[in-house]
């Protein structure tokens, strides 16, 4: 339980990264989103739960603060969380798979993220996807798997580092 | 696969993501007035993390510029602010001059005039501007009853005296009368008073002209001289309407050309060597 509190501020401190310092930092449109990257970490170190508390608060704390649709991002995480759990749940891979998996997870959450903005009439633009969403994709891939491993050193009983 | 779908997390999963999405697309139509609610509730939260955001950058910044770096930038700065001032201060000056070689036209064009030039350092908060307050008083020869005029026609008259310092009661007071003509038929009468429009200031009236008198809209309007107060022959304003119906009201409208609002120099007229007109 004391671990899990651990989460909160960890959820806190990626919020404030994702709406406020990353925004003004972030080079060519390539920015992680760390409140993904937590969940989906959370999901594969911990408990499924822990992922899906992280993406449905996070999620919509960030909308609240920097975007213009309430819960887009909150269901975009919540989609990420459930694609990490299904391939983590069996407990049965190598770690270095959770890389993989967070990038198939971080890459279902940017394509709802991306067909919600389609639907409601956005441009589709093939430049900034293969410029700034494929990289933020991969980097939030990198950093799940250190994120993850960082809260095992500290949780034990983790669904995937067993 | 059918194990993860007994998952209670799972369909607990599912539902909210559907109801998310939901909430996402009821928001992208902009019917979600506690959404606004919800942000206004946290605006003033979102604007102390944007500081805590600032500060933290400006550490970084701090941190990873050298030295020199920060000097030359804040050196550069201070260039700028102090180039931004002297272009303001230049473009007010420039402003200024136009408006004074006006001024200086006008009493060229009027060599029988003796004019002392003021600033005007007071206005009545009053919409219609009834009295303004100029920075020249008895040491510059500033009497009461004195007219102010401008090339744009008439202001009004100086009504208290101090040494650096005149009031000077405008045109715009509804107590007002001067004595004019109609500068195309040279009959004579009165203005005063103020002719409103919803609550707008107009112009103001002319009366007392003789019964044969032919005045029409466009006819310009200036002082008679008669009374002593105004110099004969200073520009008033233009008639814009005339009153067909006949006694008892006053003849035309006369609107005037100065904007009181915005007037920043005037002439008082300390002196006349003879009559112009």
């Amino acid at each position: 339980m004391k671990r899990r509190l651990l989460l909160i501020p960890a959820a806190l401190i990626a919020l404030f990264l994702d709406a406020f310092v990353l925004p003004s930092l972030s080079n060519n449109g390539i920015r992680p989103l760390f409140t993904l990257c937590l969940a989906m970490a959370a999901t594969a170190a911990t408990a499924v739960q822990d992922g899906m508390l992280i993406a449905i608060f996070g999620g919509l704390l960030t909308d609240l603060f920097c975007n213009p649709y309430l819960g887009l991002s909150a269901a975009a995480y919540l989609v990420a969380v459930v694609i990490v759990y299904g391939f983590t749940r069996k407990k049965e891979h190598a770690r270095g798979l959770l890389i993989l998996f967070a990038l198939v997870g971080a890459a279902a959450a940017e394509a709802i993220i991306y067909v919600f903005s389609l639907a409601i009439g956005a441009r589709f633009d093939a430049h900034r996807l293969l410029t700034a969403a494929l990289p933020s994709i991969v980097l939030e891939a990198l950093l799940t798997y250190p994120l993850a491993a960082l809260y095992r050193s500290r949780e034990k009983g983790s669904s995937f580092y067993q | 696969m059918r194990k993860l779908w007994k998952n209670r997390p799972m369909w607990i999963a599912l539902i909210a993501i559907i109801l998310l999405v939901v909430l996402a697309g009821f928001t992208a139509n902009g019917s979600g007035t506690k959404d606004g609610l919800f942000r206004t509730a946290l605006s003033p939260v979102a604007e102390f993390l944007h500081t805590v955001e600032s500060e933290v950058a400006d550490f970084f910044v701090r941190v990873f510029t050298p030295s020199e770096l920060r000097e030359e930038n804040a050196q550069l700065k201070e260039t700028v602010l102090l180039q931004e001032q002297k272009l303001a201060l230049l473009d007010e000056t420039e402003k200024e001059n136009a408006r004074l070689s006006e001024l200086l036209n006008f009493t060229e064009a009027n060599p029988n005039l003796r004019f002392v030039t003021a600033s005007v350092i007071g206005r009545d908060s009053n919409p219609y501007i009834d009295t303004i307050t100029l920075n020249a008083g008895s040491r510059s020869g500033v009497t009461e009853k004195m007219a102010v005029i401008t090339p744009d026609g008439v202001v009004g008259r100086v009504s208290e005296v101090g040494p650096n310092w005149c009031r000077v009661k405008t045109m715009c007071d509804d107590k007002m009368r001067i004595s004019v003509m109609v500068q195309r038929t040279r009959d004579e009468g009165m203005l005063g008073g103020l002719y409103e429009t919803d609550g707008e200031l107009v112009g103001t009236y002319l009366y007392y002209l003789p019964g044969k008198a032919d005045v029409r809209t466009g006819d310009t309007i200036r002082t008679s001289g008669i009374g002593g107060f105004f110099p004969k022959g200073l520009y008033v304003g233009t008639v814009i309407a005339v009153n067909e119906e006949g006694k008892g009201t006053h003849d035309a409208v006369v609107s005037m050309d100065i904007d009181f609002l915005h007037l920043e120099e005037a002439l008082i007229v300390v002196g006349v060597d003879e009559a112009i007109g």
